[in-house]
């Protein structure tokens, strides 16, 4: 019971920043090497067996979230080749980063170790609560190394892409997780394969998209893919591990994870949704002219391929494909970064500028023509055998669709070796460097030992018990020549131009959604000044005004009253004081008056 | 004295406002001073009290009043602790350290800013604690003075415009509190000897209106009528939009981006962190549970009303130019799913509502707290005056960073915890299942909106449009976020015992509105 703990592996360097930052490179060497002999030997202990371990989180509403973690035959061969892949990258990224800030370094290490703990979480966990937790924040470190270079305006713009579209995933997997909650009351994987979903079509579809749309994001599918070539903007061993490797493939971890979920309506949806992105990815990668641009569009493609695979045929076929795809594309990457030292100055060109700077070894260049060989699909390596499996889980047209993929895939893969030929690039044979080391590493992986002992085919390998097809290897052999020759007819012109690369779909996004959504959003901000605070100062006003009036009520009638009556009184007053104005004569007088009235009155 | 620790710690600020009073006020360092020893006193206090002592509760009379005939007004000073008050309890002594710490550099008028915010401290405190609705209304009404002043007196340029605009909107609030409370007095109480009626506002007997008076107002067999809604829903609809105001709930909500953009920071801190809690409180403790059959019969308008606020205060936040209205529009946001979760009915719903309540008290806490620092240093806080504060700021930067994530709802933030427990907890509600599904969209949105002002804040080379000494944080302002970080990843991290003590309180919530409880 060691697995779980190998997580927390990836996590221990992180604490080392309080006693000493130099440490900080080889600590995480060390805890990676540590993790990936750990998880090799408990794939081998365990035998694929399932072990379940959990321990509660936390409750709330009476009911348990756990951090339930298995260990099977997915998780296990998964957790063991992201160990390798981390274990290769950071001892490459200690080299790379050498002539960077020591403070620089530190960012980026710490920043590995959390996305490994956290991808490795996300493989072992059993529980989508976690898997979620897990998923958005292996985006978030993703986020993280893609703005790596934080003094240049396009990597914050391309993390920040990469953050939303991500987000956008997390949102579906959100509404997953609402609709598995309500129809099924828990998140435990083993549960839920037992006991069903007990949805009524509509929650279940609504589930599945939700899945979709978070595949999706994560895994750079069509229409959600254009972030990934641009998070070509962090550094490459981040690509290499990240953008490659591991965090985009989650997509396809968790269909083969949760595929029994989809309505089947939705899996064969998504299947398609996958063959389009292989097939748009393929294409783009034929047109573009910087290195790690082809690479990610390759990326794209062969995550398609992999998703077709696991919703049309079969998810393990799938998953193998994940692996011997992210040794070679991590590798690919590494070299890619190797190459690009060499040039000093961004270029739109940069193929060009590598074959021009020339960069020095041999090792590399030859590294390069078999990883590249491995992404072709070409016979001895381990992607000939997993491509093989995906064939024959397909079905018959689905097959024709995998070959045309693979056409496009040869293509754009021959143009690149091509312009950058090994005799062309390098010229000596230099001693094992701390960049040549882990290309070397993962250039072991590619191999078709990986998989089986025959090397052109496979009879059992990840569950897929296959009859012999010969036939089949035939076919894609046969394929594969006729795409190397039109690939060697199309490199005779060196340079193709570069298109949308994106396909159109970034300026349709940002004309079709972003600006109105800018526009209405104006719109919204402003009603709280037009409508709401208007209409509160218009009573204001209202309110003012009738103050005024009562003011003038006041004023006129009810104090005019008040007045007219003292004027009254005040004149009558004046009346009697002019008569009493103290002139005795005159009191005589009126005395008289007065009494000759009354005389007169009473008679 | 153990028995009292709880009155203790309320009016203790209070007392400390008292004993500024007899300081001259020129001796400004001495301010400072007590209302930090105080708070911090306090602060141990209350996490004594929530820890150790087993008083949660407190009830005296306080004054009785002979009315028409033989009947009594007993007015109690009943404070009470539980799984609902005790975190908002917690927060409001550690948001009030943090408030009086953050009010270190105010220099103006330190006597009388000090002793106002003590006096707030008190009434928050006693908000939360009281379990008498005229106590909590005493308490409730009284925040309001010290808040008009210090928003009033210490705000930026349009600040009398905006600390008008507060009182008004509050008070209108209050008003229609006062008048429900009005209508529950006379229909509520209990038989004293022979006809004699004792009325009191005490919750006890408040709560689901159980000392109803038969043939009484708000007696449904009455039947009494207004407008074609019965005088009980009435009162809810009043309780409910006073409350509301506070909270604030859209449409009710435009005091709060000017109450915020021109309040000083610390001000904007309690305002945020505490003052709309005592609204969500109040809705809760003293709408739903006094009238739980009315408000299960319009919990779906008050949902949608919280799904409204979580759209539209996005939206706006998304659109603000100036860092701290968008973070008050954040707020609102923020604060339209805790009504979602209240309205929902379910356990989940509740726990994962009261759970936001803190983490938004502790988020929204450091994002002013973040505001500030840029007000102190350069007076401007327009996000396009300003990019590349990673290279000039690297410290300020990443916990900038950090208070962003944890407004996004990152995983591993105390918000996501809440968040997601209110989603997961509506959906299964008896609320239409759109609305869970168009909440989703705050967090979204939120992630729009702060994703892009990192962009635009952050990335780049550095550039101000303004003049100001952009100095990375000091010492104190480091340890103040780093206490932030802590507590809002620890939570967001370890939820377990904050979800223990408020599972004290929602555990009950279905059966108050008599439904099922479910998942």
């Amino acid at each position: 019971m060691i697995f779980p703990f190998i997580p927390l592996l990836f996590l221990l360097p992180v604490v080392l920043p309080l006693i000493s930052r130099k440490l900080i490179p080889k600590a995480s060497i060390t805890a990676f090497g540590i993790a990936s002999a750990a998880s090799l030997t408990h794939a081998i202990l365990s035998g694929f067996n399932l072990i379940v371990s959990e321990t509660v989180w936390f409750d709330a509403g009476n009911n348990h979230f756990t951090i339930l973690l298995i260990s099977d035959q997915t998780s296990v061969m998964l957790l063991s080749f992201t160990a390798i892949i981390a274990l290769a990258v950071a001892i490459y990224s200690k080299s790379y980063f050498k002539e960077e800030e020591e403070k620089e370094q530190v960012r980026f290490f710490i920043t590995l170790c959390f996305f490994m703990f956290f991808m490795t979480t996300l493989i072992l966990s059993g529980n989508l609560f976690l898997s979620f937790f897990c998923w958005e924040l292996i985006g978030l470190c993703s986020y993280l190394l893609i703005g790596f270079y934080r003094s240049k305006e396009k990597s914050g713009a391309a993390a920040t892409k990469a953050l939303l579209y991500n987000k956008i995933g997390d949102i579906g997997f959100i509404v997953a997780l609402m609709g598995i909650w309500y129809s099924a009351g828990t998140f435990n994987i083993l549960e839920l394969k037992i006991s069903g979903l007990n949805a009524d079509e509509n929650l279940q579809l609504l589930i599945s998209i939700g899945l979709f749309v978070a595949i999706a994001a994560k895994s750079a599918q069509f229409p959600l893919h254009n972030w990934l070539p641009d998070a070509m903007a962090g550094p490459s061993p981040a690509s290499a591990l990240i953008h490659s490797a591991t965090m985009v493939t989650a997509g396809i971890f968790l269909i083969a994870r949760t595929g029994f979920i989809f309505s089947p309506q939705m899996l064969f949806f998504t299947g398609a949704i996958g063959l389009i992105t292989a097939l748009l990815g393929g294409w783009n990668a034929i047109f573009q002219n910087r290195i790690k641009q082809v690479l990610a569009w390759s990326t794209v493609s062969q995550l398609g391929l992999m998703l077709m695979a696991a919703c049309w045929g079969n998810s393990d076929a799938a998953l193998a494909h994940l692996i011997s795809h992210g040794f070679f594309k991590a590798g690919l990457f590494l070299v890619a970064g190797y190459l690009l030292k060499s040039i000093a100055t961004e270029t739109e060109n940069e193929l060009e500028a590598i074959t021009k700077s020339g960069s020095k070894d041999k090792l590399i260049s030859i590294a390069m023509f078999i990883f590249g060989l491995s992404l072709t699909g070409f016979p001895l390596t381990a992607s000939f055998l997993s491509k093989e499996a995906i064939a024959i889980s397909l079905s018959f047209y689905a097959r024709i669709a995998l070959y045309l993929i693979n056409g496009l895939t040869v293509i754009y893969t021959f143009r690149l070796l091509w312009i950058l030929r090994p005799y062309h690039v390098g010229s000596k044979l230099n001693p094992l460097t701390g960049f040549s080391f882990p290309i070397l590493l993962l250039g072991f992986f590619t191999g078709w030992w990986i998989w089986s002992i025959n090397p052109i085919h496979s009879t059992n390998h990840f569950g897929i018990i296959s009859a012999a097809s010969f036939p089949l290897t035939l076919s894609a052999i046969g394929l594969l020549i006729v795409s190397t020759t039109i690939a060697a007819w199309l490199m005779k012109s060196n340079h193709i131009g570069t298109k949308d690369q994106s396909l159109y779909t970034d300026s349709f996004y940002q004309k079709a959604i972003i600006s109105p959504f800018q526009r209405i959003n104006g719109l919204i901000a402003r009603t709280d000044e037009l409508i709401i605070d208007k209409a509160l100062h218009f009573f204001g006003y209202l309110q003012i005004s009738f103050a005024h009036l009562t003011t003038a009520i006041d004023l006129f009638i009810v104090d005019g009253m008040v007045k007219m009556f003292a004027k009254i009184i005040g004149s009558i007053g004046g009346m009697i004081r002019k008569i009493s104005n103290g002139n005795v004569q005159n009191y005589l007088w009126w005395a008289l008056s007065a009494i000759l009235i009354l005389v007169i009155w009473q008679s | 004295m153990t028995e009292h620790l709880l009155t203790i710690s309320i009016f203790m600020p209070f007392i400390g406002a008292l004993v500024m009073l007899f300081i001259p006020r020129k001796r400004e360092q001495s301010f400072r001073q007590i209302a930090l020893l105080v708070s911090a006193l306090q602060f141990a206090l209350v996490s004594i009290t929530i820890l150790f002592s087993q008083f949660r509760e407190e009830k005296y009379t306080w004054f009785m009043i002979k009315g028409a005939s033989e009947n009594i007004f007993s007015a109690g000073y009943h404070i009470q602790l539980d799984g609902l008050s005790i975190p908002l309890f917690w927060l409001t002594s550690f948001i009030m350290l943090i408030a009086v710490l953050a009010s270190w550099k105010i220099n103006f008028q330190v006597k009388s800013y000090y002793a106002l915010m003590m006096v707030l401290h008190t009434a928050v405190s006693g908000s939360f604690a009281a379990s008498d609705f005229l106590l909590f209304y005493v308490f409730f009404e009284f925040m309001l003075i010290p808040m008009y002043f210090l928003i009033g007196i210490w705000g930026g340029k349009r600040r009398e415009y905006a600390a008008i605009k507060f009182f008004i909107y509050t008070l209108a609030g209050s008003l229609l509190i006062l008048i429900a409370m009005i209508l529950l007095y006379v229909s509520v109480g209990e038989t004293g000897t022979g006809t004699q009626i004792i009325h009191s506002f005490d919750l006890e007997s408040l709560n689901g209106l159980k000392g109803l008076i038969p043939g009484s107002i708000l007696d449904p067999d009455a039947g009494y009528e207004f407008w074609g809604l019965s005088a009980p829903l009435w009162v809810l609809i009043f309780l409910l939009t006073g409350f509301a105001i506070k909270i604030p709930v859209v449409p009710l909500h435009t005091w709060l981006p000017d109450a915020h953009v021109e309040a000083p920071t610390p001000v904007s801190v309690v305002l945020a962190a505490l003052l709309l809690k005592t609204g969500t409180y109040g809705m809760i403790r003293f709408a739903c549970l006094i009238l739980p059959g009315e408000f299960i019969q319009i919990n779906q308008i008050v949902a949608g009303l919280g799904v409204l606020s979580i759209v539209y205060g996005a939206l706006n936040a998304m659109a603000s130019k100036d860092l701290k209205r968008m973070i008050a529009y954040s707020s609102v946001s923020h604060m339209g799913f805790v009504i979602l979760g209240i309205a929902s009915g379910t356990e989940m719903a509740i726990q994962g509502a009261i759970f936001q309540m803190v983490s938004h008290g502790l988020i929204s806490a450091m994002l002013f707290l973040i505001a500030g620092v840029l007000q102190e240093r350069t007076g401007e806080r327009t996000i396009s005056n300003y990019s590349g504060f990673f290279t000039k700021m690297p410290l300020y930067s990443s916990f900038m960073m950090i208070g962003f994530f944890a407004g996004m709802g990152i995983p591993g933030f105390a918000s996501f915890i809440g968040e997601i427990l209110i989603l997961l907890g509506s959906f299964n509600a008896n609320i239409p299942g759109w609305m869970a599904l168009t909440a989703t969209l705050g967090i979204l949105f939120s992630a729009i909106y702060f994703a892009w002002t990192i962009q635009r804040m952050l990335f780049g080379t550095f550039h101000s449009k303004v003049e100001g000494r952009f100095e990375d944080l000091n010492r104190s302002e480091t340890a103040l976020f780093v206490t932030l970080i802590f507590l809002i990843l620890g939570l967001g991290i370890i939820p377990g015992p904050l979800l223990d003590i408020i599972s004290g309180f929602s555990e009950n919530w279905p059966s108050y509105f008599s439904l099922i409880p479910n998942r």
